[in-house]
């Protein structure tokens, strides 16, 4: 669906014609070239999935941004393109689906990570949530006593933060979790499967039917360890330094 | 015309004519009305500093005796508009210092005020009364200094939320001794200590004190003694609500309160120690408005405090109030117009507190006067706002902030499209929406189909398209104030309905796809708006015309460009592809 509108001035300028009936409220005139179906349903210029979409930060957005700047500059970007634009900013659209054969091999399998070549996104959305400095002074304070930053500012508040991605297999949203946040592997793993996928999850399953992996430094995947295991075990705090993402998958069908 | 009233009997009329809207309607009948009526005008509302030059106000209307100036856009408050932009009241203090010598009331909100600013008031006009500071800026406690020692027939002193340099407590002494004319005092954004023997003499010989809101640092071992002096107070804000736990200091406490017979109104709260609530508990039964945004207390302390209150009209409070003290909100207060729920831990990744949708869905079902809603939370559901929307279609403002952004329907994964549709489809007379979660094009047509009533819109990580925006700017008649946040959002919208922005106060578009070029082409076309491009990247010229542009502020002016604007901001107009080459 196209949306071609021209330059839409008010009626002083006796140069354009008023051509369509769904003028605004100051008489304007409203150029309409082309076809415009503005009672179309369905006018979405999206990716296929959409509520696959991930959440993108303003960072993403600046992406966006300048991948736009750097093609030619058009005078009129089609929405078509934009469409296109939109799709390069997120996920491609089958890059969800589930795929219980996906692993095999722990130590393998980089591809479906790394399809779009993400940076490290800044984790860092400006003024959101909407709450004012007061206010956000305020809850500084109370949330995290015994820090001594001080007040003010976004999500960068504390002194050291790590925001990860994590996904559970099956679910279309991703979610973000600041690792610093806990002490242990099983306090993790119990805040992932209990409250962050709550949702997801079946009370009725043990916290072992589900793994959770992630991705460390190098880019190999590994299991989270958990109490069960037996030999050596990555201290807590390189663990904390070294993950880039968490992925949760059921072990075993019901 | 001969036989037509004379001048004073037609300013009597008009005198009962309050709001702006009916006086200017009045001016447009004939000129000698436009004439009676600019004479008589006392009251000013300017609601963008930058829409009208204050020559121009002065020379329309010449005796005016209360002005109202606001000054940034809205998201300034989220750190949005950076420091420096402008907003200087300088400007128009210095103006009316000359042209009404009689003014006595200026009332300010999102504006940088200097210490100057503050000390040519208190000197222009002898007999100012209310001075009003909203969320602003750029003065210090010697500039309320000058205020307390000069402003001999003060009434109003109130600093809501605004950022004040705290040099030192003792500006509140500078109040005369036989000043007793104070009537609001609101200082509950100052951060360090004022002399409490001046604030205590200050109450004291004040009869007329109806409002005192004190700041954090005044303890409430002290607050009896402030109380038993005002006991005629209609709206208090206390201070730090915590002290060791004595039983003299609670029975003082107690008995202050309970001498206060006309309070309506209640805000401070901070640490509260939740011993020390049930001392308020004789007053509650009138208490109509409740602010507890920043007081940390939880059920059931927090519960029982705002169930005693049958009579709340407006509360605000902290989402340590959960959906089962809303629940129990909704079964007691049954006059609630106004509720506001803020997060308690905004930026935590995983919930804190049992608060969901559901607490808003009972509010709704509970409160038949409920019309003005601001509420943060987690999770949403399209079947929740159906029914927020069916139980109460006389909403006037409906602001939801979805913690996340683009946070689909918790149930069914979809986007909220179909919630907010129905919002705006049942709450006809909505003026005021803000949207977030998962939204596409779709809820941009149901807002510019329905909403006709809507005044101001704020949007955030929303759409897919130029179309949305264009259903908007094409579908909102009432439409004045538009602010957009990190949305696909380019060109063809608004240059197809650049006419509607000269209908509109003002628009601002922050990491959307508008390009510089589009932002030229408006300016040069349009020249009752100023077109300002906000970028602290450098130039826009340095940059491909097609380049997005940081942010986008738009509003209609009669006094044209800005000329105190900042290396950061740039006015496209006729001239600007002169001024960049």
């Amino acid at each position: 669906m196209e949306l071609e509108l021209g330059l839409g001035l008010p009626n002083y300028n006796i140069n354009y014609q008023r051509e369509s009936s769904s003028s605004s409220s100051a008489g304007a005139g409203i150029m309409v070239k082309g076809h415009v179906d503005l009672n179309c349903g369905d006018g979405v210029v999206a990716p296929k999935n959409r509520q696959q979409q991930r959440y993108t930060s303003r960072n993403n957005y600046n992406q966006l941004n300048s991948s736009s700047c750097l093609s030619a500059a058009d005078d009129e970007v089609e929405s078509k393109d934009l469409c296109n634009l939109l799709l390069w900013s997120g996920r491609q659209p089958n890059e969800e689906d589930p795929d219980p054969n996906r692993w095999p091999n722990l130590h393998l399998n980089h591809q479906n990570n790394n399809i779009i070549n993400e940076e490290e996104e800044e984790e860092i959305v400006v003024g959101w949530p909407p709450i004012n400095s007061v206010m956000r002074k305020e809850l500084v304070m109370v949330q995290h006593q015994g820090h001594d930053d001080g007040g003010g500012g976004d999500r960068r508040m504390r002194k050291s933060w790590r925001y990860v991605k994590v996904k559970m297999e099956g679910v279309g949203i991703g979610r973000k979790i600041d690792v610093t946040l806990y002490h242990s592997y099983q306090a993790l793993t119990h805040a992932l499967i209990h409250i962050m996928f709550a949702n997801y999850t079946d009370a009725s399953r043990e916290l072992g039917d589900y793994a959770i992996l992630y991705q460390d430094k190098q880019g190999d995947w590994m299991m989270l360890p958990t109490d069960h295991h037996h030999h050596h075990i990555l201290p807590w705090e390189k663990f904390v330094e070294g993950v880039q993402r968490l992925e949760i998958i059921v072990r075993k069908e019901k | 015309m001969a036989y037509s009233f004379p001048e004073e009997v037609l300013e009597h009329v008009f005198s009962f004519l309050t709001s702006d809207k009916d006086r200017n309607a009045v001016c447009l009948v004939c000129k000698s009305w436009y004439e009676i009526e600019r004479w008589c005008r006392r009251r000013i509302f300017v609601g963008n500093c930058y829409a009208v030059s204050p020559e121009i106000v002065i020379r329309r209307f010449p005796e005016v005796r209360a002005v109202e100036i606001k000054g940034k856009p809205h998201f300034a408050d989220f750190n949005l508009v950076p420091e420096g932009w402008g907003a200087y009241v300088y400007p128009w203090v210095a103006a009316m210092s000359a042209a009404y010598p009689l003014l006595e009331e200026i009332k300010l909100k999102r504006m940088v005020v200097t210490d100057e600013s503050l000390e040519l008031i208190s000197k222009s006009f002898k007999n100012f009364k209310v001075l009003v500071l909203s969320s602003c800026e750029g003065f210090t406690t010697d500039g309320l200094a000058s205020i307390a020692a000069n402003c001999r027939n003060l009434r109003e002193l109130d600093l809501r939320e605004s950022e004040v340099e705290d040099l030192s407590g003792h500006w509140l002494s500078h109040f005369p001794d036989n000043y007793t004319s104070l009537v609001s005092l609101n200082i509950s954004c100052l951060g360090s200590e004022v002399s409490f023997s001046a604030l205590e003499r200050l109450v004291a010989r004040s009869p007329n004190l109806r409002t005192l809101r004190l700041n954090r640092a005044v303890p409430l071992e002290k607050l009896p003694n402030l109380l038993r002096r005002a006991p005629q107070l209609v709206e208090l804000g206390t201070g730090a609500y915590s002290a060791e736990i004595r039983s003299d200091t609670y029975s003082n406490l107690a008995e202050a309160f309970s001498a206060c017979k006309q309070l309506k109104g209640l805000s401070g709260f901070w640490d509260v120690v939740p011993s020390y609530l049930p001392a308020m508990l004789h007053v509650c039964s009138g208490i109509t408005s409740l602010n507890l945004s920043y007081a940390t207390i939880q059920s059931p302390d927090l519960v029982q405090l705002v169930t005693q209150c049958r009579n709340l009209q407006r509360l605000w409070v902290l989402d340590y109030i959960e959906d089962s003290g809303l629940e129990a909100l909704a079964a007691s207060c049954k006059d609630l117009q106004e509720l506001r729920v803020f997060p308690s831990d905004p930026f935590g990744a995983v919930p804190n507190v049992s608060l969901t949708e559901q607490g808003l869905v009972s509010v709704s079902e509970g409160c038949p006067k409920l019309q003005s809603v601001l509420y943060f939370c987690r999770q949403m559901s399209n079947a929740a706002l159906v029914a927020i929307a069916r139980n109460r279609p006389k909403l006037i403002r409906f602001r939801l902030c979805i913690l996340e952004p683009r946070v689909p329907d918790y149930l069914t994964l979809e986007p909220l499209d179909t919630g907010f549709g129905a919002i705006v489809e049942n709450c006809k007379e909505l003026r005021r929406l803000s949207l977030s979660g998962l939204l596409t094009d779709r809820v941009f047509k149901y807002i510019g189909t329905h909403a006709k009533k809507l005044e101001m819109l704020s949007i955030a990580f929303a759409g897919d398209s130029d179309l949305g925006l264009h259903h908007v700017l094409s579908g909102c008649e009432s439409l004045r104030k538009l602010e957009i946040r990190d949305c696909p959002f380019g060109d063809k919208a608004l240059l197809a309905n650049a006419a509607k922005l000269e209908t509109m106060r003002s628009l601002w578009m922050s990491s959307c796809s508008v390009s510089y070029g589009a932002c030229k082409l408006l300016g040069q076309k349009l020249p009752r708006l100023n077109v300002e491009v906000i970028d602290e990247r450098g130039p826009p010229d340095s940059r491909p015309e097609s380049c997005p542009v940081e942010r986008l502020y738009v509003y209609r002016t009669v006094s044209g460009r800005r000329v105190d604007m900042p290396g950061f901001v740039w006015t496209m107009d006729e001239d600007a592809s002169l001024r960049f080459s």
